[in-house]
């Protein structure tokens, strides 16, 4: 019968192949020195692949999901303040519209136009801030709920044409919500680390 | 090999976390094990694993389910690490020759003898010979793709191998 040879290369895949079997392929049988060369990769590649799995030391799976979180948090108010960016968008629509509809300016229409100019301002300083810092979840859904209802207030103010003063209060309380949810991020911001 | 049943896919691409969590738990010790090759810490491997699965977790909607999805695991894994290398400027790009004389040197050293175990051998090998050596025993990976991986040739995986190979069996033929 005729040993076909064959080469080192094939031999150390054959042994390769074959870790953790009890195989001996009949390819590396056709001499002693093929079937020594097979065992013996064999046995150093099962020796390899025993000592080279380890587990990891740290929790990696809490590390993700906290990460995934916050990354989805962060995503969601990013949508909640966009959102209320396009309300106070439209709401200055309205207020324009009907600026120019004023014969005169007064102190009151001076004032509300000084809180919206506060209001865009400290939006955007939020917006900016939230890409940078973790801060409590609860916190910020709770200011995001407060501002949405405000926005909505507004709205429903101007188009209903109710009093400058009512309009000018509510802008204040816009300012003050937006003014506590920065204060509160610098507060949070020195707690938490991830 | 690792794959998961259909359901449990079908649940981790709705974004159920328990099914994620089993994904996971599988995955763990093989990524850990290349990860820690390929970077050489423990806890960058960490880092590594843990910013893998989420590109993993990120990306499920690209995943075709008629491929295997520890491959997909490991090409994210590996690229993940060989990007971190290369921005850290720690994916050095040494000659073959180089490396090859670093292995030969290896078993001039007469403290490689009193080594106990095969992986405080390996881990004495250049890393990217340690690198070529996991890809090829533990990840079956063929020549051509670990070649493609570091931008060689198939020759330089191969020489590469054999060279480390030789170095390993000299050392269990001395001690054992």
């Amino acid at each position: 019968m005729k040993h076909q040879q064959i080469s080192e290369t094939d031999i150390i895949e054959l042994a390769r192949q074959n870790r953790f079997k009890d195989t001996i392929p009949e390819s590396v049988r056709a001499s002693e020195d093929s079937r020594q060369l097979y065992l013996e990769h064999k046995a150093l590649f099962e020796t390899i692949t025993e000592q080279t799995q380890l587990a990891p030391e740290g929790d990696i799976w809490q590390r993700i999901e906290l990460k995934r979180e916050v990354a989805q948090h962060k995503r969601k108010n990013r949508r909640i303040m966009w959102g209320l960016s396009a309300i106070a968008a439209s709401l200055l629509m309205v207020v324009g519209l009907q600026w120019n509809a004023m014969t005169e300016a007064t102190n009151l229409q001076n004032q509300i136009q000084a809180n919206i100019l506060q209001s865009q301002h400290l939006e955007k300083v939020l917006l900016s801030n939230q890409s940078n810092v973790t801060v409590s979840f609860a916190t910020q859904a709770n200011i995001s709920q407060e501002l949405l209802e405000i926005d909505e207030a507004l709205q429903k103010a101007y188009l209903n044409n109710e009093s400058q003063q009512q309009i000018l209060k509510l802008w204040e309380s816009r300012v003050r919500i937006l003014l506590e949810s920065l204060t509160q991020e610098e507060e949070q911001s020195d707690l938490v680390t991830i | 090999m690792i794959s998961f049943d259909d359901l449990i896919m079908a649940k981790a691409r709705k974004g159920d976390s328990n099914a994620w969590k089993h994904i996971y738990q599988s995955c763990e010790k093989p990524m850990y094990s290349l990860a820690l090759r390929m970077v050489g810490d423990k806890a960058l491997a960490e880092d590594m694993v843990q910013d893998a699965f989420i590109k993993v977790m990120d990306k499920i909607g690209q995943y075709r389910s008629d491929s295997s999805f520890w491959w997909w695991v490991r090409t994210i894994l590996v690229n993940h690490c060989i990007s971190f290398l290369r921005k850290n400027n720690r994916w050095v790009h040494q000659e073959e020759a180089e490396i090859e004389s670093r292995i030969q040197e290896l078993g001039e050293q007469p403290e490689i003898m009193h080594e106990k175990q095969l992986i405080k051998v390996l881990e004495r090998l250049p890393e990217q010979a340690q690198r070529v050596v996991y890809l090829y025993v533990v990840e079956g990976m063929t020549h051509k793709e670990i070649a493609e991986l570091f931008g060689k040739t198939q020759s330089f995986s191969k020489t590469l191998l054999s060279r480390s190979l030789s170095q390993l069996r000299s050392w269990i033929n001395t001690t054992h």
